[in-house]
């Protein structure tokens, strides 16, 4: 998928660079928030067939709850000291570190509320935790634990960085690693709306 | 716009979890796969469309590498100092 998206966004630039007023481009960028309406749909509708997840995070009860709830306020707290670091606004900044590494979403959905730049950003800025957070676990639970390789992995640890999960801890963790996957893919949009709301 | 993509995407969890079969999980990913790269591709166009952007890509670079590590870090760290008491720390194989 990484390199999909990655030609995708190469492609797009290379065409935004050559041939930005092509009728059916210009048709794309003005109609590109309806299409988003209908990706956040079909998101939902992965989301709602997880039935196994629902009985599990019953089943585990506030230990299936705990981790997500944690990469969520960290990468929300990244944000800000991110915002510090570089300057840029908080409603942006906060919302980039949110992506929790689902850069194909996050970066489409900042592009939609604040342009290309921001989108850039979070689709770079999270591409990069799910690479980075593939190759750290081995050496995250080595020098931490089990958790702490699936609050690196963030939103990817249900999909992408769920094998290194399966190599390194134990079933339990993988079990805890999709359940966190699952809530904090879900968590995403919310943030992402949070964080325009709280400092829009 | 944005409080409408949340409420767009809880519609979708209630219509997936209440109405729609499980054989069309395949289908509904590979249309949530075209309507990512078709979204990717006109993020580029808007991308390629504006030369400022370009010009200021390694900037661009640097600031999404602060962010990311950012991000992990507070995040690893948090779970690590919470559950370092809460859970089993030998969760490994």
């Amino acid at each position: 998928m990484v390199v999909y998206a990655l030609i995708a966004l190469i492609a797009g630039v290379v065409c935004g660079r050559l041939a930005g007023d092509f009728p059916v481009f210009e048709f794309l960028l003005a109609h590109s928030e309806m299409v988003l309406n209908f990706l956040m749909f079909s998101v939902g509708v992965s989301i709602g067939f997880q039935k196994g997840v629902f009985a599990k995070i019953r089943q585990y009860h506030i230990k299936a709850l705990i981790i997500p709830a944690l990469v969520i306020v960290g990468s929300f707290a990244g944000g800000l000291i991110g915002c510090a670091v570089t300057g840029y606004p908080l409603a942006e900044g906060t919302a980039i570190a949110s992506c929790m590494g689902w850069y194909s979403l996050g970066g489409i959905t900042i592009e939609q509320l604040s342009g290309g730049m921001y989108g850039g950003i979070a689709f770079l800025s999270n591409l990069m935790r799910e690479i980075l957070s593939f190759f750290l676990i081995p050496l995250l639970i080595k020098w931490l634990n089990a958790a702490s390789c699936i609050a690196a992995a963030g939103a990817t640890s249900e999909d992408t960085t769920l094998p290194m999960m399966m190599k390194y801890t134990t079933e339990e963790y993988v079990v805890l690693s999709v359940i966190n996957g699952a809530l904090c893919s879900a968590a995403v949009p919310v943030m992402i709306t949070l964080c325009y709301q709280i400092f829009g | 716009m944005h409080m409408l993509v949340t409420l767009i995407m809880c519609a979708g969890i209630l219509v997936g979890r209440l109405l729609l079969p499980d054989k069309l999980a395949t289908g509904n990913g590979k249309l949530q796969t075209a309507l990512t790269l078709l979204l990717i591709f006109s993020m580029g166009l808007s991308i390629g469309g504006d030369e400022n952007l370009l010009r200021d890509l390694p900037v661009i670079g640097v600031d999404s590498l602060i962010f990311c590590v950012l991000a992990m870090a507070a995040s690893t760290a948090l779970v690590y100092v919470v559950t370092r008491r809460l859970f089993d720390k030998g969760a490994r194989k």
